[in-house]
């Protein structure tokens, strides 16, 4: 048996987890072969170095709203295609949501409740437009869903006051409230106030939420109306447009 | 995984508490970047649903998991190859992956090695070492003849420990 074939079964051994083990002839090798000693000293310990790595953890706020995200996703899945129910391979494609938007959604969601939680745990809001109001809409509200995307307007170097800011977030507050009550908001989150990632502006496909710098989204509302004009109706109505924010207001696909 | 294929949705629940934290720390450690690695956490439950019809049981369902987990951390490095990626604001608050990655000690030096491994063999070593899965099922996993997968490993620890042995003579060369 050479160094090199004693070598590899080392690796083996290593790597190869319970389903690999040292044979009696490469353990002899070992033991008589300095060479062969060092190269297995020297491998176990990178490997157990690797091991000693730490290990990344998601962020628990993240995780909850994707899950939310995922288990709407897969209702809707399950909604639209029961069991016993077979539709054509594109059909059933077509009854996902677009990874895209499931994506972006995610996203959202998760800055916006890592934001809300560091923000419930200060008792404050210091953010413009912010909006903590959770889902409404029955199931049996057949109306199409639209996303209201607040865009914050360019920086002009001017900063709101704290007083300012507390009106702000109490009309938002206040408008969520009352399209709960009408039956519409199915969600409304504020994004965070970092900067973000854009990705993939090379290409149209991948620049679903993009917006030129100066016109960034502050946060988002979904609602339920009857088509473009109604949730136009509603967007005015909000305080969103009196703040200087401007709204782009697109309808959810598959609702 | 079965309920989830036969069209019970609120199953992905338990299967989403119970998996998403190894496949976060997955692809965290393939992509080498934690917000991708949210979006490819989201993707690969997303590709659950998508292709539960495809689970027929034959691997466990760990091994199917990893497996799409990392087609779509492939996927993903393909896109990122055909795209740039530019921050929405303030450029100077974004730095290079090797700049964030300065080594500061040993560990520091072996994350910066790992991460300049080619994607094939990065996968198979953090598949093999972190996640103590055998080249059977690594070679299920990345759809590859398990002797395909032992060469790559060896290949993969050998280059490694050059890396790191490169990086630790010359501390001050990132």
């Amino acid at each position: 048996m050479t160094c090199e074939q004693v070598c590899d079964a080392l690796l083996d051994e290593l790597l190869g987890g319970a389903e690999v083990a040292l044979t009696v002839g490469t353990s002899e090798h070992v033991g008589s072969c300095p060479l062969c000693r060092a190269e297995l000293n020297a491998m176990r310990g990178l490997i157990n170095r690797v091991r000693a790595l730490p290990t990344p953890l998601p962020d628990p706020a993240a995780m909850a709203a994707m899950r939310l995200t995922l288990l709407a996703a897969a209702r809707h899945d399950s909604s639209t295609l029961s069991p016993g129910v077979k539709g054509t391979t594109n059909e059933r494609r077509k009854s996902h949501m677009d990874p895209r938007l499931g994506r972006f959604l995610t996203g959202a969601v998760a800055a916006a409740a890592g934001a809300l939680i560091m923000l419930a745990a200060m008792r404050s809001f210091p953010a413009p437009a912010q909006v903590a109001a959770k889902t409404a809409g029955t199931a049996t509200d057949v109306r199409p869903q639209f996303m209201l995307l607040l865009l914050d307007p360019a920086r002009s170097g001017t900063q709101s006051t704290a007083e300012e800011v507390r009106r702000i977030i109490a009309e938002h507050r206040a408008w969520a409230d009352r399209l709960r009550s009408e039956g519409r908001l199915v969600l409304a989150e504020k994004l965070s106030d970092d900067p973000g990632r854009l990705l993939g502006t090379a290409r149209a496909s991948d620049t679903l939420a993009y917006t030129p710098p100066g016109d960034r989204v502050g946060g988002f509302y979904i609602i339920r109306a009857s088509d473009y004009e109604d949730a136009k109706r509603v967007a005015r109505a909000g305080p969103a447009l009196k703040f200087g924010e401007r709204v782009e207001i697109r309808q959810i696909e598959g609702n | 995984m079965l309920r989830v294929a036969a069209g019970d949705g609120e199953a992905l629940g338990p299967l989403f508490d119970r998996h998403h934290t190894s496949i976060y720390t997955l692809c965290t450690r393939l992509s080498g970047d934690d917000q991708t690695a949210n979006d490819l956490v989201q993707e690969v439950f997303l590709r659950v649903l998508r292709f539960k019809e495809s689970f027929r049981g034959e691997s466990s369902f760990r091994t199917w998991l990893y497996r799409i987990a990392h087609n779509a951390c492939i996927d993903e490095q393909r896109r990122m190859r055909s795209s740039r990626e530019e921050p929405l604001v303030e450029p100077d608050s974004v730095v290079a992956l090797d700049e964030r990655r300065e080594p500061s000690g040993r560990e520091a030096t072996l994350d910066l090695a790992l991460s300049r491994l080619a994607p094939d063999a990065r996968d198979v070593l953090v598949m093999s070492c972190c996640d103590g899965l055998t080249h059977r099922q690594i070679a299920t996993i990345v759809g590859a003849t398990e002797g395909a997968v032992r060469v790559r490993a060896h290949r993969a620890l050998r280059r490694l420990r050059t890396l790191v042995q490169e990086l630790e003579e010359q501390p001050n060369d990132v």
